[in-house]
């Protein structure tokens, strides 16, 4: 084993999150094979129907299976179990065709039921995570969802980093007039309110955008106001990184100038650099759930975790009714406290200072 | 030889004056920062499609039951008539010009283009509110982690601090947006807290009713706050204060047998005070600007909301105002910190080095 897999598996917290980080991101690339169902497949007569998977019955004994709920209550969409009707779920199952990626067919799902098989018998669809009131099913769309809600993360950091690294390298290492200009001008960001920034940008650009479109801009938003702050603290490092010894001798052998700043000096914060990525991800994450919260972000049809808990978890009789619908919200928080654990163990090496706790 | 003389008195001040100078050419930048971000604030609303007049037609077109489209119930004069008389025919930085000849020559606010009441009564009468909830989240936030930070800093290596560690870890990760949501379902659910922020009693019949009813209802939000809060402070506190701790002067400090409390609250905590006065820049400014998220999940009337709704509605006035306002407050906080930080920290020198 590696030295670090050696002092990762010692702290087990944040061992535990980067398992459960691959676990999801995994589940984010084969999502279409994971997930039963389309996310934007309606279940008309399921609407709001809680999950639905027991292990164990008279009639069929210990093994995964759906029992058929019917419902008693059409206003307040209550159901009831029905007595001895069982579904009994496999695994690979023959369900809903839909492209993988994009590319090819594919009608092979991790687990489901014979629903999609034969419509005229009993079969009932299995719901993982209940259904929501237009009767889609919740887990599917919280697998498609993390499509949107892991990955605008990294590209957001990655997005905002690169701008911090540019302008903020470039302002510590030339100064001067470069120093001058480029602190105003992240100055003059952060003193615009941030919010506001974005309500603006997004109440411009708004109008009739398809998802993949919205994506990219709630992204790029997102890293314009985030890089000033990053920018800041970059310029620090580099000045004092740049009186060192070894960046006077690139100079003296008359090396480009730009490339000192990013083969020299930038590699000498990567540690902080790597720590910045990894704390500011789960940043990136809420940013895109607040926006969606607000009504800004990903709208139907396109899902992310954001949009489902903006459109179903922001009402308290719906929470109450249907505690289900809060099922994108913990894998929020599942994700959010993973990559802070993470990045707490990322700051721990990254201090000289600290010692591994025996 | 007027000009060399004139440039040699300029250095000369400038050098027995360095904070004076310093913070004179701060004002000058802060000056033509905020006139830059009133102008780009005119430049993106009119680059916005649609203006307020056609977001009210819209509106109205909307709320019309009997729509027939050969109704004449826009007239395409009208509208531009009401155009013509808010100003929104001409080009941005003319209605810019308007706009500040308006403020600081007729020394007035103008009114909000939607509800027609004066800016600054909706402005005041909503900042209330929210500088109330967020100096009690304020106070309550700095008294709890300055003391629960200096307190966990002795304990520093046990289990207790562990705990601590890996709770404030825990609340600084957690979601703002899903804790307040949690906090509004557990009010719902068990009926002991209501579910919004804001009594429906009034204060000039009753004051210290609504005192005690207020306190009642802004309970949950203010726990969301403070929590949220709470974890990110608390783990900066400790580690500045274990770091001022292990440094070579509380060493000495101890070998002349000075008290352990002496040692903590007069040298070690008057040095952890820098980087709070460093990132206190924008406290002045957040205490004005509310807390938006919280204030649509709790339904409490502050600016936060005031403000949302004016930028979706294109309220220029309202959202101008308050933008500059809070901007302003944003310079001010960064000067005054720098100037705190000057009278607190003695290396903290403005001159040019």
């Amino acid at each position: 084993m590696n030295g670090w897999m050696k002092r990762m598996v010692r702290r087990p917290l944040a061992f535990g999150s980067l398992i459960v980080l691959v676990v999801l991101y995994l589940a984010m690339a084969f999502c279409e094979f994971l997930a039963p169902y389309d996310p934007n497949r309606l279940f008309e007569h399921y609407s709001d129907l809680p999950p639905n998977l027991s292990w164990y019955s008279n009639e069929m004994g210990f093994g995964p299976q759906v029992q058929t709920m019917s419902m008693v209550n059409d206003v307040t969409q209550q159901y009831a179990r029905v007595k001895g009707e069982y579904t009994p779920v496999h695994l690979f199952a023959q369900g809903q065709t839909v492209p993988m990626w994009g590319l090819f067919p594919l009608s092979i799902h991790l687990f489901g039921t014979d629903f999609d098989r034969d419509p005229q018998a009993k079969a009932q669809p299995i719901f993982l995570f209940g259904t929501d009131n237009l009767g889609r099913d919740v887990f599917s769309r919280i697998l498609y969802g993390s499509r949107i809600s892991l990955t605008i993360g990294f590209v957001g950091v990655f997005l905002s980093l690169s701008l911090a690294l540019v302008f903020g390298g470039m302002a510590g290492y030339f100064g001067g007039v470069w120093d001058w200009i480029i602190m105003r001008l992240c100055e003059f960001i952060i003193l615009v309110p941030g919010l506001y920034l974005i309500l603006f940008l997004r109440s411009i650009l708004s109008d009739h955008m398809d998802s993949g479109q919205s994506y990219m801009l709630i992204t790029v938003i997102l890293s314009f106001v985030g890089w000033p702050g990053t920018a800041r603290m970059i310029r620090g490092m580099v000045h004092a990184v740049k009186r060192q010894d070894f960046v006077a001798n690139a100079r003296l052998e008359s090396m480009p100038s730009l490339s000192i700043l990013f083969r020299h000096i930038v590699p000498q914060m990567s540690s902080i650099l790597i720590l910045s990525v990894t704390l500011g991800v789960p940043g990136f994450i809420l940013g895109e759930t607040a926006l969606s919260y607000l009504g800004l972000g990903i709208v139907d049809p396109a899902v992310s975790w954001g949009s489902m808990i903006n459109r179903d978890a922001t009402s308290v009789s719906n929470l109450i009714a249907f505690p289900w619908l809060f099922a994108p919200g913990i894998f929020l928080v599942i994700v959010t406290l993973a990559f802070n654990f993470i990045g707490e163990l990322l700051r721990d090496w990254a201090d000289p200072n600290w010692k591994e706790a025996s | 030889m007027d000009a060399p003389t004139l440039a040699d008195r300029w250095a000369k001040e400038r050098s027995r004056h360095p904070l004076v100078f310093f913070f004179v050419q701060r004002i000058v930048t802060m000056v033509l920062m905020l006139f830059v971000l009133g102008l780009g604030v005119f430049g993106l609303m009119s680059l916005a499609p649609g203006d307020i007049v056609d977001n009210y037609v819209r509106s109205q077109m909307l709320t019309m039951t009997d729509f027939r489209s050969n109704d004449n119930a826009v007239d395409p004069q009208q509208i531009a008539e009401a155009k013509h008389r808010l100003g929104l025919d001409r080009p941005f930085y003319e209605q810019y010009f308007h706009w500040l000849k308006q403020v600081f020559i007729d020394h007035d606010l103008g009114r909000s283009l939607i509800s027609r009441a004066p800016v600054l009564f909706l402005v005041s009468s909503r900042m209330i509110n929210s500088i109330v909830l967020n100096l009690i989240s304020l106070v309550i936030l700095t008294v709890a982690s300055f003391s629960l930070g200096i307190w966990l800093s002795s304990k520093a290596g046990t289990k207790l601090d562990v705990a601590a560690a890996f709770v404030s870890l825990f609340l600084n990760a957690f979601p703002g947006i899903l804790l307040l949501l949690l906090l509004q379902m557990f009010a719902a659910a068990s009926g002991w807290f209501p579910v919004t922020a804001y009594p429906t009693d009034n204060f000039e019949g009753n004051p210290t009713g609504f005192g005690f009813s207020y306190l009642y209802h802004i309970f949950l939000p203010l726990l969301g706050a403070f929590l949220g809060s709470l974890g990110g402070s608390l783990r900066l506190i400790r580690a500045t204060m274990l770091d001022q701790l292990g440094q070579p002067y509380v060493t000495a400090l101890r070998s002349r047998g000075i008290a352990e409390g002496r040692i903590r609250f007069h040298h070690a905590f008057r040095n952890t005070m820098n980087p709070f006065i460093t990132g206190s820049s924008n406290l002045l400014a957040d205490l004005f600007s509310g807390s938006l998220i919280l204030e649509i999940i709790f339904s409490y009337p502050g600016i936060g909301r005031l403000m949302y709704e004016a930028v979706l509605q294109k309220d220029i006035n309202l959202v101008m105002t308050n933008i500059m306002f809070i901007s302003a407050l944003l310079l001010v906080g960064m000067l005054l910190s720098d100037l705190a930080l000057a009278l607190v920290d003695p290396r903290v020198r403005y001159q040019k080095s």
